[in-house]
């Protein structure tokens, strides 16, 4: 039997929650390479895990108006050079919205696959996130079957953390 | 000692705040409050912070005896990696407390899947709830293992096996 290759994996990561969760998953990547992206510096300067190589500090602009369009095109040109430079095979999110750029730009420009695990928090309906991430998932994971009804086929339960 | 979290949410969550800080000298051990990001609460009984980093929560957390906190997946993630019994008061969206009511949504689902979490939706029971949280931290109870957990980790590794990606 030929052993599977490493694979470069970039985790992607909000803050809160969702950074407790992709914690819990990163046990499930030994021996790959991991880094993470993230855009709260100033909880997560320390954040380590055993399988994690890298942090990424990601600029967020404003919420609205110019700086929203501003700080979303300053966002795009960083998840660029991540991308270019890290070249990722698969790209992972636990439901933060800071995935929905790189999981497109990885999908279109590297054809890296995308697995988007769903946050434990959303029990009934699907996060925002999930239908502008869902079209170019692989692997689409939700931590609760009553989710399943509001997205389509890629959609499935695979167990849950919590 | 009795960590109490409201996490790193910008907005207040003075009713369970208030409540651990009015019982605190009753509990018999010290309470530290953590109250979120940017926000001011004037404690009485027990010191208090705002936030502070993972590393420095994680340290916290594993030092405690009980956690008591906010509805919310990191708060029971956190306290389960260390084994600490959990005491859960949700956010009430209704109270301003969050913007929708995700948090109720948690709590239901956790609520009785283990012996270590104890759920509460109105502070006047959380004094009882932290005492049970204690005699289970004095027992040294445990958390059950739980297969749907691994089951989870099993598919995400299975999901990373195929090709894709750049070659380069």
């Amino acid at each position: 039997m030929i052993a599977a290759r490493p694979k470069r994996i970039l985790c992607i990561a909000g803050g809160g929650g969702h950074v407790e969760e992709l914690y819990e998953c990163l046990d499930a990547f030994d021996g790959h390479e991991v880094r993470l992206a993230h855009y709260d510096w100033s909880t997560l300067r320390d954040f380590r895990h055993r399988n994690l190589t890298r942090c990424y500090g990601i600029f967020l602009g404003g919420d609205k108006g110019m700086r929203l369009l501003i700080g979303t095109i300053l966002t795009t040109f960083q998840w660029l050079w991540i991308l270019l430079t890290f070249r990722p095979h698969i790209l992972f999110a636990t439901g933060a919205e800071l995935a929905i750029i790189p999981f497109w730009l990885a999908r279109v420009l590297l054809r890296s696959r995308c697995i988007f695990l769903e946050t434990a928090a959303r029990k009934e309906r699907p996060s925002g996130t999930a239908p502008f991430v869902y079209p170019v998932c692989e692997t689409f994971l939700v931590q609760s079957e009553a989710l399943l009804k509001h997205l389509g086929p890629k959609a499935r339960y695979a167990g849950r953390l919590m | 000692m009795i960590l109490v979290s409201a996490g790193s949410s910008g907005v207040m969550f003075a009713r369970l705040l208030a409540a651990m800080d009015e019982m605190a000298p009753r509990l018999g051990e010290p309470v530290l409050l953590q109250s979120g990001r940017e926000t001011r609460f004037e404690a009485r009984n027990a010191p208090c912070f705002d936030y502070v980093t993972f590393g420095t929560m994680q340290r916290l957390v594993s030092e405690c005896r009980v956690l008591v906190g906010q509805a919310s997946v990191g708060a029971v993630l956190m306290t389960r990696r260390f084994g600490k019994p959990l005491v859960l008061l949700p956010r009430d969206h209704t109270l301003g407390e969050l913007v929708d009511d995700h948090q109720f949504q948690t709590a239901r689902s956790i609520e009785g899947r283990s012996r270590m979490i104890e759920v509460v939706y109105d502070v006047a029971h959380l004094e009882a709830a932290v005492r049970r949280a204690q005699a289970k931290a004095d027992a040294h109870l445990t958390y059950e293992p739980d297969p749907e957990r691994d089951r989870l980790l099993a598919a995400l590794r299975a999901a990373l096996e195929g090709p894709g990606g750049p070659t380069a």
